[in-house]
């Protein structure tokens, strides 16, 4: 039986030695341009919960291709992106707003 | 009553409230959001939902360069929800912990080779080594109370982790596609328990789980939903 330390590739898995299953280099902490319009949302989003104007930003928001991602880093850094704004989006409203 | 300006604002926070609303959670995930999300959490093989990937293991800068990402002083959350050093804190503490936790993966590795091999001196070295790391760890955890609030956690940030499932939503969070429809989904919201790491070192030692309740078995399907498929999910089953 070969042995596992030597046989098993962790790049292939994308897992790092030295940081295990962090990314090898840091996150990216920007997207393509053609994202800008998440990047924007996401960098006001504390302050767009606080004043209940994120879901006017996200409803104006055009839908955009993720087919612009090329990378692993850019796929990530957008998996990000979009995670904190539906978050946000679906349960930061409770404090601002009464419901009727 | 919404503090939101003009009328065309308020009409729309009316028409939001009355369609979507229950219990101050907007159930309805708009197309803008969703189509996207959808397709990049198909290509990293994650449910559309913050994840334990999304908050702790993409989400972080390094103060310094030169200094390890096992320090959590050395982090900065790239993305908070609140704007608080709290939740800086609590996201990139995990973050540490994961960095810390690397050197066991190829301990763990050299250990099965150790034991298969039958040298037990080798073997008992990897294990305390392990063990080692393992101490490190558990002294990362408690300092989680040296800047995140307990009381501003479980108030202010707390709440927006919830995934798509909550008590308060039954059915989920419907996602809408780009056709004008789109189906309900529910996924739990990030925790540590879909951590590679603490899997991995599970498998490693031959640690079991039970769940509370009656059933001893636990489902890692539930768990291993939302390791990205292709890279950690496979690399668990090798070993």
């Amino acid at each position: 039986m070969p042995a596992l330390a030597a046989s098993v590739n962790l790049e292939e898995f994308q897992v790092s030695s030295t940081n295990g299953f962090l990314p090898s280099e840091p996150p990216l902490e920007k997207v393509p341009e053609y994202y800008d319009r998440w990047e924007s949302i996401s960098l006001r989003l504390p302050a767009l919960i606080q004043s209940n104007d994120l879901v006017d930003d996200v409803t104006q928001l055009p839908i955009l291709s993720a087919k612009l991602l090329k990378t692993e880093p850019e796929w990530r850094r957008a998996y990000v992106l979009l995670g904190f704004i539906a978050s946000g989006y679906l349960w930061g409203q409770g404090k601002a707003v009464e419901v009727r | 009553m919404a503090t939101c300006g003009d009328k065309e604002k308020q009409w729309r926070y009316v028409r939001w409230e009355c369609r979507y609303r229950t219990t101050d959670v907007l159930q309805r995930l708009p197309s803008s959001i969703s189509v996207p999300f959808m397709a990049v959490s198909e290509h990293l093989g994650l449910p559309a939902v913050p994840t334990l990937a999304a908050q702790n293991l993409w989400n972080y800068r390094l103060v310094d360069s030169q200094q390890p990402v096992g320090n959590p002083e050395n982090l900065s959350a790239l993305q908070t929800f609140t704007g608080t050093a709290d939740e800086s804190w609590f996201f990139v503490m995990v973050t540490a912990i994961e960095a810390r936790g690397a050197p066991i993966i190829t301990l763990a590795l050299e250990a099965f080779d150790a034991a298969t091999a039958d040298n037990v001196e080798r073997l008992i070295n990897c294990l305390r080594r392990i063990s080692e790391h393992l101490l490190s760890l558990s002294e990362l955890l408690p300092r989680m109370y040296e800047q995140c609030n307990p009381k501003l956690f479980y108030h202010q940030i707390r709440p927006f982790l919830a995934g798509s499932k909550s008590p308060q939503i039954p059915n989920g969070i419907f996602y809408e596609n780009d056709s004008g429809g789109g189906s309900y989904s529910q996924y739990n919201g990030p925790s540590a328990a879909q951590s590679s790491l603490w899997q991995f070192i599970d498998i490693a030692l031959g640690v079991t789980h039970w769940p509370t309740g009656t059933s001893r078995k636990m489902n890692r399907h539930a768990i291993e939903e939302f390791v990205p498929s292709g890279r950690d999910a496979g690399f668990l089953e090798v070993n």
